[in-house]
């Protein structure tokens, strides 16, 4: 059901160029993923290259209903191809790293507490991100 | 450049935020591995992303140009700190169109110097200026973006097209310098005159040996002289009808172009009066110079508002010359333009009037009463037409669908047959 929601939204994001439907629909396949994930009793080891696939998915989806931007020339294309596959590539090679790392560490107090940390710190980046943005929005003419 | 945050740049960040927190929340380390690409690119964006350093510099392949023709502007880019992405946009303003290509531009600014050809169509004639360039730089993953606008204009003249024209209207008087039109009077030119007896003095070559041997005397052959004219053009700038690149002024500017192009190349000596919100005159001169001056003028050339009451009594004597013909080129919708243009009449001018017919820019009648009134306002402008021919002064009308020869041979078919009368 989240999964067809999310097929949805990306349909949505691409007939009508929003990129925040792309995201959505993302989330919604993530949610999809954790409910999988939630019947299972061991680790995923698939689960780097779905980071990979979603990655891709988002960033493709990004660049397909851009809008704003000019007609690119064929290097910046190429270019293009090259930064987003050397990302997805990266992203499973990090992907395996900290699935190779949470199965060698013992699961217990002091690495929840790592997490509830790293958790914090990206939510207060989103927050400050938006606070400048709308700074700078100020900014614009 | 000033940086700004793209909102693909929060939502990467907030994907990853949610799946940290589901991971926390259901201790599913596989939702920290789907966070990690979402989270690791922002953050790298952010550290490791540079403003790039561009100065920018714009040249035009020429600085004039004829309506509708096409013409290059290259955007020359000196980049001192590249850029994955850049967008380079060149403004371009109403009257001013992309011809080719694409605007704007992505290019991978890589360092050293770059140039864009942008090929651009001048749609309308004006005075312009081209060269406002806005730059636009990413990160590779469009996260972030730097924006900076390069001011690097420089003027561009558009010129109105010309109309094909092959006859042009003879002055009723020449003036006292050699040029092309044949003068009443009798003096040393090529075209035959008349005979008269010899008188002492004369030149044998000008004896007419055949009609001397016929009578038994002497005569001489008389030729009448070749002379210039002056051509005043007078344009009335009150009001116009239209859109902009289709209306009665752009008409006028290109009748007034296309005459001021043709009688200055058969050496008349033209000047030019534009008469409405501001009143502008150029005195009577010949050459290529005087085109350029008179072509500059009609690109400045614009319908203007204003309340000052002014008669054609502020002109300066040398811009209306004695004898002058005196060609106007006017829509007659404002009464002070017709107004004006009786007084000149009045004044004895040798005056003729192209009238630039508005009918068709005027909008269609779509109830009873407008059409009405779109039919009482055309017998009006019937009832001035007339008002113009008892004062002795032709009227052509002129629109887009007929040629301005066409009109022009209309007045030479009048002025032909109707004696020049003095109000």
């Amino acid at each position: 059901m989240l999964a067809a929601c999310a097929v949805a939204f990306l349909a949505l994001g691409a007939l009508r160029s929003a990129p925040a439907f792309v995201a959505c629909g993302v989330l919604l396949f993530g949610a999809e993923y954790a409910t999988f994930l939630r019947s299972r009793s061991e680790v995923d080891r698939w689960a780097p290259l779905v980071a990979a696939a979603l990655f891709l998915v988002v960033e493709l989806g990004y660049r397909a209903v851009e809008r704003d931007g000019g007609q690119p020339e064929g290097a910046v294309r190429r270019r293009d191809v090259a930064t987003v596959l050397a990302a997805a590539l990266a992203s499973v090679g990090l992907g395996g790293l900290l699935l190779a790392a949470a199965g060698g560490a013992d699961a217990g107090l002091g690495l929840e507490a790592v997490g509830a940390v790293s958790a914090v710190l990206v939510i207060g980046t989103v927050v400050g991100l938006v606070a400048r943005s709308r700074d700078q929005a100020q900014l614009e003419p | 450049m000033t940086r700004f945050f793209e909102p693909k740049l929060f939502r990467y960040t907030a994907l990853a935020a949610v799946a940290l927190l589901a991971a926390l929340a259901t201790r599913l380390p596989e939702l920290v591995v789907l966070a990690a690409p979402f989270a690791l690119v922002p953050a790298l964006a952010v550290l490791l992303s540079r403003a790039p350093s561009v100065s920018v510099s714009v040249q035009l392949e020429r600085d004039r140009a004829l309506e509708g023709e096409d013409l290059d502007v290259t955007v020359m880019l000196r980049i001192d700190r590249p850029a994955d992405r850049l967008d380079v946009l060149l403004e371009l303003p109403a009257g001013v169109s992309l011809a080719d290509g694409h605007d704007p531009l992505t290019i991978r600014a890589a360092r050293g110097r770059r140039s864009l050809v942008f090929r651009v169509r001048c749609d309308r004639w004006g005075a312009y200026k081209l060269g406002r360039i806005r730059l636009r730089a990413r990160d590779p993953f469009a996260l972030l973006r730097w924006e900076q606008t390069a001011d690097c204009r420089v003027p561009l003249k558009v010129y109105p097209s010309e109309e094909a024209v092959r006859d042009l209207l003879r002055p009723i008087e020449t003036q006292v310098y050699s040029g092309n039109h044949v003068s009443r009077q009798k003096s040393e030119g090529i075209e035959f005159a008349d005979l008269r007896p010899f008188v002492p003095g004369d030149r044998v070559r000008r004896v007419n040996w055949r009609a001397s041997a016929r009578r038994g005397e002497l005569w001489v052959n008389e030729h009448h002289a070749e002379r210039n004219a002056d051509v005043v053009l007078f344009l009335d700038s009150f009001a116009e009808i239209g859109v902009p690149g289709a209306s009665t002024l752009d008409l006028a500017l290109r009748a007034a172009g296309t005459l001021t192009a043709r009688y200055l190349r058969q050496k008349d000596r033209v000047g030019f009066v534009t008469f409405g919100g501001t009143l502008n005159w150029l005195l009577p001169a010949t050459g290529a110079v005087q085109l350029y001056r008179i072509v500059d003028a009609l690109l400045d050339t614009q319908i203007r508002l204003n309340y000052v009451w002014r008669d054609i009594d502020v002109l300066p004597r040398r811009s209306l010359p004695p004898q002058a013909l005196v060609l106007a080129l006017s829509p007659l919708l404002h009464p002070r333009g017709a107004d004006a243009l009786l007084d000149l009449r009045g004044r004895g001018f040798d005056l003729v009037l192209v009238e630039i017919s508005p009918l068709p820019f005027a909008p269609i009648a779509k109830s009873a009463a407008a059409e009405t009134a779109q039919r009482i306002w055309r017998l009006r402008r019937e009832a001035l037409r007339g008002r113009f021919e008892r004062a002795g002064v032709p009227v052509a009308v002129w629109d887009n669908e007929r040629s301005l020869a066409a009109a022009l041979e209309e007045v030479s078919a009048f002025r032909r047959h109707a004696r020049l009368s003095r109000v």
